[in-house]
């Protein structure tokens, strides 16, 4: 019951907020230049990488897309995964930790190329994601790996005494964020709940790591929930149950970046698509921990006119690697930063959209180690393209 | 993104940017540091912007972007060694308010821990009951008992510090 106490303090707070507010500091279309800046690093546009890929799949005879999408996992597992002793405490973004060890007839992760419903395929230092999508059903699944310690549950015994009190409970992770509604079935005999009330489940797949398994509708087909149903909660323990842990499969690379990184910098993220049952890097990010997202290279295919964006900053046109790229500074204090982006045809395809941005503090102080880069020009010196033969692409783009 | 949800997160963002200064400014006391706060959520909000406009409610998923930004940026340890001069002047408040009450009430918000303070300011500004109190913190209902309780008794010190027996 309220009691006359806090209808007291709810009075005094709304009291406290009625000063007269400054006009706002804050400015919606940095936000939205930043954060689609952050996406570019994960989200999954059509790469590059992965059509070049596709292109030299299909001119092989039987080539790597395989005609039962089910089957392009990339790489074979058992039947059902075993369970984890130990998760790492962080990833390696380079070699993806997890993946789908078995799909539902109509899925392929080489399908979800391109879908936008979630952020895309990332392999970060904290977790690991990755999609398949049914377009014929109009179903995509998200699947997401944490590493050890990365979502805030306290215990097991904690989250069911709460969602029996409750109904439901909110467990954090650092990247992301699911609502636990019901205790589900064990997953491979670890602990697991329904989330979003049967659309998705999670589970703690070794001592204080956590997964989470959904489907959702494709955007363009609703991209809403899809509603929970005995054959949605099968569908998601039978793949829950097979997902595979502890992969060494690296990433593909079509860049390199010579050197090393500066001091006290590493990489934080790669973005990937799988093509053929293979992973092809879209993108990294690195930086120093105090600006995870400091260095973000990328790389995706155009579709329209020429995609890159000045986003208001003062540009100007800088010729490498035969292109010329749009090199621009901004300096809105919310939004400082160096971008350069160019559209060159690489391998036979109409164009391919290479933007590189480095961030700046908002406060003007150099970042740790950005000198030794020598800014977003330094880096684009540092550039070396692979040329489209993925027999020449690397696995490690930093080096 | 897609220009129509583009549009669709700057429309959002304009409606409720009001509202989420206001619960930033509650949290921070300081409004350039409140705007700060609300620029790196939207921020984070907008590469989130896929799930959260699915979430049931995107007030909340917004808010507790807000909340959570606002509680790792005090955990952090820049916040923990610079402390920021106070001396940027505040406006005056709206013609009928009473400025003494504002200023005292603010000083006792501050003084509360961030946690105790983001849980007084959902509970009691935003109105949110304790379950969704504590979805949007992040953990349990019972610790939002727990820390409303030490908040107010907390507020209720800083405010009225002297005993009702000694009055």
């Amino acid at each position: 019951m309220e009691t006359l106490d806090e209808h007291a303090v709810r009075t005094l707070l709304h009291e406290a907020a009625r000063t007269l507010e400054p006009p706002s500091a804050v400015d919606v279309e940095a936000a939205r230049r930043r954060g689609s800046r952050q996406l570019l690093a994960r989200r999954a546009a059509l790469p590059v990488l992965a059509v070049v890929a596709l292109a030299a799949a299909l001119a092989v005879p039987g080539g790597l897309l395989s005609s039962h999408p089910e089957r392009t996992v990339a790489s074979p597992h058992q039947p059902v995964s075993s369970p984890v002793v130990n998760a790492p405490w962080q990833f390696n973004p380079l070699v993806p930790y997890a993946s789908f060890g078995w799909l539902p007839p109509g899925y392929s992760e080489s399908l979800a190329n391109g879908i936008d419903v979630n952020q895309g395929v990332t392999s970060a230092t904290d977790f690991v994601s990755r999609e398949a999508a049914a377009p014929a059903a109009g179903r995509l699944l998200y699947l997401q790996v944490n590493a050890r310690d990365m979502c805030a549950v306290n215990t097991v015994a904690d989250l069911q005494a709460n969602i029996r009190t409750h109904g439901q409970e909110q467990v954090a992770c650092l990247d992301a964020a699911f609502t636990v509604t019901g205790v589900a079935p064990d997953v491979s005999g670890q602990p697991a709940f329904w989330t979003d009330h049967g659309s998705g489940v999670a589970w703690e797949y070794a001592p204080d790591a956590w997964a989470e398994l959904s489907l959702s509708g494709i955007a363009g087909a609703g991209g809403k929930a899809v509603p929970p149903s005995a054959a949605t909660r099968a569908l998601l323990l039978k793949v829950a149950g097979r997902v595979a842990y502890g992969d060494t499969t690296p990433l593909t690379f079509a860049f390199r970046l010579s050197g090393e990184l500066p001091a006290g910098w590493q990489l934080w993220r790669a973005g990937f698509d799988v093509s053929g049952g293979r992973m092809f890097g879209t993108g990294i990010t690195a930086g120093p921990s105090v600006d995870t997202s400091a260095l973000n290279i990328s790389a995706s295919i155009v579709t329209g006119p020429a995609g890159c964006d000045s986003g208001g900053g003062r540009s100007s046109y800088v010729s490498r690697l035969g292109v010329q790229w749009l090199y621009t500074v901004n300096s809105v204090p919310s939004n400082v930063g160096q971008q350069l982006c160019a559209t060159a045809p690489v391998g036979g395809l109409p164009g391919v959209n290479i933007t590189m941005v480095m961030n700046n503090p908002a406060s003007g102080a150099p970042l740790p180690g950005s000198a030794q880069l020598g800014g977003a020009l330094g880096v684009l010196g540092r550039l070396l393209l692979l040329g489209p033969d993925p027999a020449a692409w690397i696995t490690n783009p930093v080096n | 993104m897609r220009p129509g949800r583009e549009a669709e997160y700057t429309d959002y963002i304009q409606g409720r940017l009001p509202s989420l200064r206001r619960v930033a400014y509650l949290l921070c006391q300081d409004w350039q540091r409140a705007d700060d706060l609300v620029q790196t959520a939207i921020t984070r909000l907008y590469t989130h912007w896929g799930r959260a406009r699915n979430a049931a409610s995107i007030d909340a998923y917004a808010r507790t972007i807000l909340i959570r930004t606002f509680l790792a940026e005090r955990r952090s340890a820049w916040t923990r060694r610079v402390t920021l001069f106070s001396a940027y002047p505040e406006l005056p408040g709206a013609a009928d308010a009473d400025p003494d009450t504002r200023l005292d009430v603010r000083a006792a918000l501050a003084s509360l821990p961030p946690r105790q303070r983001a849980t007084l300011v959902l509970r009691f500004y935003c109105d949110l009951p304790v379950d969704e109190t504590a979805a949007e913190l992040g953990c349990t209902p019972g610790t939002v008992k727990s820390q409303t309780a030490k908040g107010l008794s907390a507020l209720r010190r800083a405010l009225d510090p002297v005993p009702a027996e000694e009055k």
